[in-house]
């Protein structure tokens, strides 16, 4: 007689090798990464959004359009010059590069760090040979152990053929930005192929925005090297509307220099904590219009010759 | 979601990603259903992605819960749209073996044969291996409904000559 257990085999070996078709998960994540922008567009032009103007650094790319926009230059100047006046906030950027540039270049295949992304304790260890990254959380709740992300950072070698020429820096990072844009734009076609439905447009964002968001999501990965860290605060200095406090606190309490800038265009303000000391990034934040904050806390980040195991388990 | 939620949902997806669509398979009779039913599912975890604890199973509750409403929605269409290609096309990737293509078919018709509530019980049960009670809360049924749903779903397979011929010839993979 068919038995229950003979259901299960059936079932389990009619479905063995079935696997799911990869370009689903992965247009509904691109989509949603692009609704997000969408959503805070709708509601940019009800609202008049002013920014208060604490250390501003703001520096005029192009044609000088305001009043008093000398073409300074922080990307080639030094703090010493005198000629040219550097605003409080590209001076601490500057300092931030100056440090970035004299540190150790870290060695050991694997980072190892431990941080706390929005309220899950998680440690993330990324090759810095291959780009793979594992990440494995503390709290319970699944996934308590995510797969490894293959190729989900760039390399060390990858990292190191990035310009540290400030001005090719900026290019690149504005490239790269246009070039992840036209990804999301494809999946969500692809997604979106055969519903009759059409993608709808995304946002036009200034090279600015662009340089900022890049800029910032490369910072806070060990796997960059000294001399690229140090040209990303180059151009963060020479980035308009961006926001320096040197006495910030990150969520620890740690004191911070907070870089920051908001992006009306999708009305988002992201932050970066770095340590005055180090100019390691202690904290990134991504705050929305409607009041939710995601945060990226960082304990602490070491390198390690070899693969480290779950720190969680057993 | 943000950045960092994207990036968990994209680990989510391929940590249970293959799992899900097990089970979208087994609860659908083609192909195209069974993306329907797990890119449907997919895309309310997505949107509910902040507030979902647990997405393993709020995937699998949303899941056999949306293939209910579809099974209803349609029920009241004529029969000859209920396609059956038993997923007999195969798997494009490696690891989709002749003798499982072959199991399918007759599985799924045999599964087809039962109603919507009992074919998501068996799958439940047997595949998932989920005890009565989590599946009485899953589907929000008393586990009584249950154990009754599975000795009906049951009683039926065994009356399917199909599944029986298949039964008397297959030797499970151990």
């Amino acid at each position: 007689m068919l038995l229950e257990e003979d259901v299960r085999d059936l079932m389990n070996d009619a479905t063995s090798g079935v696997t799911a078709p990869s370009h689903v998960g992965t247009a509904i994540a691109s989509e949603h990464r692009r609704r997000r922008t969408r959503r805070t567009l709708t509601s940019l032009a009800l609202t008049g959004v002013t920014v208060g103007a604490v250390a501003v650094a703001a520096y005029p790319h192009g044609a000088g359009t305001g009043p008093g926009s000398a073409q300074l230059d922080p990307v080639t100047a030094s703090p010493s010059t005198g000629a040219i006046s550097l605003t409080a906030a590209q001076r601490t950027l500057i300092g931030l590069s100056q440090i970035a540039a004299r540190t150790e270049p870290a060695t050991g295949r694997y980072v190892v760090m431990s941080e706390l992304q929005d309220q899950a304790q998680r440690t993330s260890v990324i090759d810095a040979i291959t780009g793979d990254v594992w990440t494995y959380q503390k709290d319970p709740g699944i996934p308590s152990e995510l797969p490894v992300a293959r190729h989900d950072s760039l390399t060390e070698a990858q990292f190191a053929a990035i310009p540290t020429d400030a001005r090719q820096l900026r290019t690149y990072l504005i490239a790269q930005f246009d070039r992840d844009q036209q990804l999301a734009g494809a999946a969500e076609s692809q997604q979106l192929a055969g519903t009759g439905k059409t993608p709808a447009p995304p946002l036009v964002f200034t090279a600015d925005d662009k340089v900022f968001e890049q800029a910032t999501d490369m910072l806070w990965n060990p796997v960059v090297g000294p001399q690229l860290r140090s040209a990303l605060f180059k151009v963060l200095a020479a980035t308009s509307d961006v926001q320096v406090d040197r006495a910030a606190k990150d969520a620890k309490g740690r004191p911070a220099i907070k870089v920051s800038r908001y992006n009306p265009r999708n009305k988002v303000t992201d932050a970066t904590f770095e340590n005055p000391k180090t100019s390691e990034v202690l904290q990134t934040t991504f705050s929305y219009a409607d009041g939710t904050v995601g945060s990226d806390l960082y304990f602490s980040t070491s390198r390690s010759v070899s693969l480290p195991a779950n720190p969680y388990t057993g | 979601m943000d950045r960092q939620q994207v990036k968990a949902f994209e680990a989510f997806v391929g940590v249970a990603g293959d799992a899900l669509f097990r089970i979208a398979t087994l609860l659908t009779n083609n192909r195209a259903a069974a993306e329907d039913l797990y890119q449907d599912t997919l895309q309310r975890i997505a949107s509910r992605w902040s507030r979902v604890d647990n997405p393993m199973a709020f995937s699998r509750k949303v899941m056999h819960n949306l293939a209910i409403d579809e099974h209803r929605r349609t029920a009241r269409r004529p029969r000859q749209e209920h396609l059956h290609d038993g997923h007999d096309r195969g798997d494009v990737k490696a690891g989709d073996s002749q003798e499982a293509v072959e199991l399918r078919a007759p599985l799924l018709r045999a599964l087809d044969t039962l109603s919507a509530q009992q074919r998501t019980v068996v799958v439940l049960r047997y595949f998932e291996d989920r005890s009565e009670a989590d599946v009485a809360a899953l589907l929000d049924i008393s586990p009584g409904t249950v154990k009754t749903t599975a000795s009906r779903a049951m009683a039926r397979l065994r009356s399917h000559p199909e599944l029986v011929q298949l039964f008397c010839h297959h030797t499970p993979t151990i």
